[in-house]
């Protein structure tokens, strides 16, 4: 699964994930942020791309929030399609996260 | 078939897949169902649903049926990495695992379902054992978004055979 990540100029970071997002794309995620040339002020995650997410993906977005949390940043869930909003309100991620 | 047990076994379409030993790790049975159900003229957004169904149900059958990992490992401190290194290495290791999947178009009430039964080779589990996911937990989500996505998930034998029912969303066989 591809990861685009892109930093603002405002310290917001942008991880646009796209495909299935499952345990096979755990470095590749952990990379695109812990890897920063700068350290983020916050943090996004665009699903528009993302097909579906199975649960090991909750769980890296669970480390992301530890690690934005360590940093005082929030994570902000963006676009996900109906599949994937259904599958985060099953785990109620709404209740950690901004799901936009 | 008693009015006990609503659901008959359909002639229409079946597909069936069993891993053993070495074809555990090289495999991707995952995709071999969404190609199966492509083929039996299900759309894309149907297909990622049960695409998503089959992962969790393997995935929960390869790592706690047949290599007897424990998620309690991904809660501790670079646990989460830990546990996926774990995976390779018992994997690499495993000669006598096995998993079959089968996918089935059957009658419930009337009404055809995709039935979705998963079986491995494992000691099983209790499912009846209280494992509520603590809120902030990195795992133990896998199960409640079976059970979101389907119409049942029920468990058999000795905790090793999982069922779950969806709606059939394509086109019946002739």
């Amino acid at each position: 699964m591809p990861i685009l990540s892109t930093l603002s100029d405002d310290g917001t970071l942008t991880l646009r994930v796209a495909g299935r997002f499952d345990f096979r794309s755990r470095e590749t995620f952990l990379r695109s942020y812990e890897e920063c040339e700068r350290e983020p002020s916050a943090f996004v995650v665009d699903l528009r791309d993302a097909e579906y997410l199975d649960s090991s993906a909750l769980g890296m977005l669970l480390l992301l929030r530890d690690f934005a949390a360590s940093k005082g940043a929030s994570v902000t869930l963006e676009h996900p399609r109906p599949l994937v909003a259904r599958t985060l309100a099953a785990s109620d991620f709404g209740h950690w996260f901004t799901v936009a | 078939m008693g009015p006990f047990s609503p659901q008959a076994p359909a002639t229409g379409w079946r597909f069936d897949l069993t891993l053993e030993g070495s074809e555990l790790g090289a495999a991707d049975p995952v995709h071999a169902c969404e190609e199966a159900l492509a083929e039996a003229g299900w759309t894309r957004d149907s297909i990622d649903s049960v695409a998503l169904v089959v992962a969790e149900l393997w995935h929960n059958a390869l790592e706690h049926g047949v290599l007897g990992l424990d998620s309690a490992l991904k809660e501790r401190d670079g646990g989460f990495s830990d546990y996926y290194v774990l995976r390779e290495r018992l994997l690499r290791e495993n000669r006598t695992g096995r998993v079959r999947i089968a996918l089935a178009l059957e009658t419930l009430h009337g009404d055809p379902v995709l039935s979705i039964e998963v079986e491995d080779s494992g000691s099983g589990f209790d499912p009846r054992a209280p494992r509520a996911p603590l809120p902030g937990r990195r795992s133990g989500r896998g199960l409640a978004i079976v059970r979101e996505l389907c119409e049942a998930l029920e468990f058999s034998a000795r905790g090793n055979v999982a069922r779950a029912t969806c709606h059939w969303d394509g086109p019946l066989p002739a």
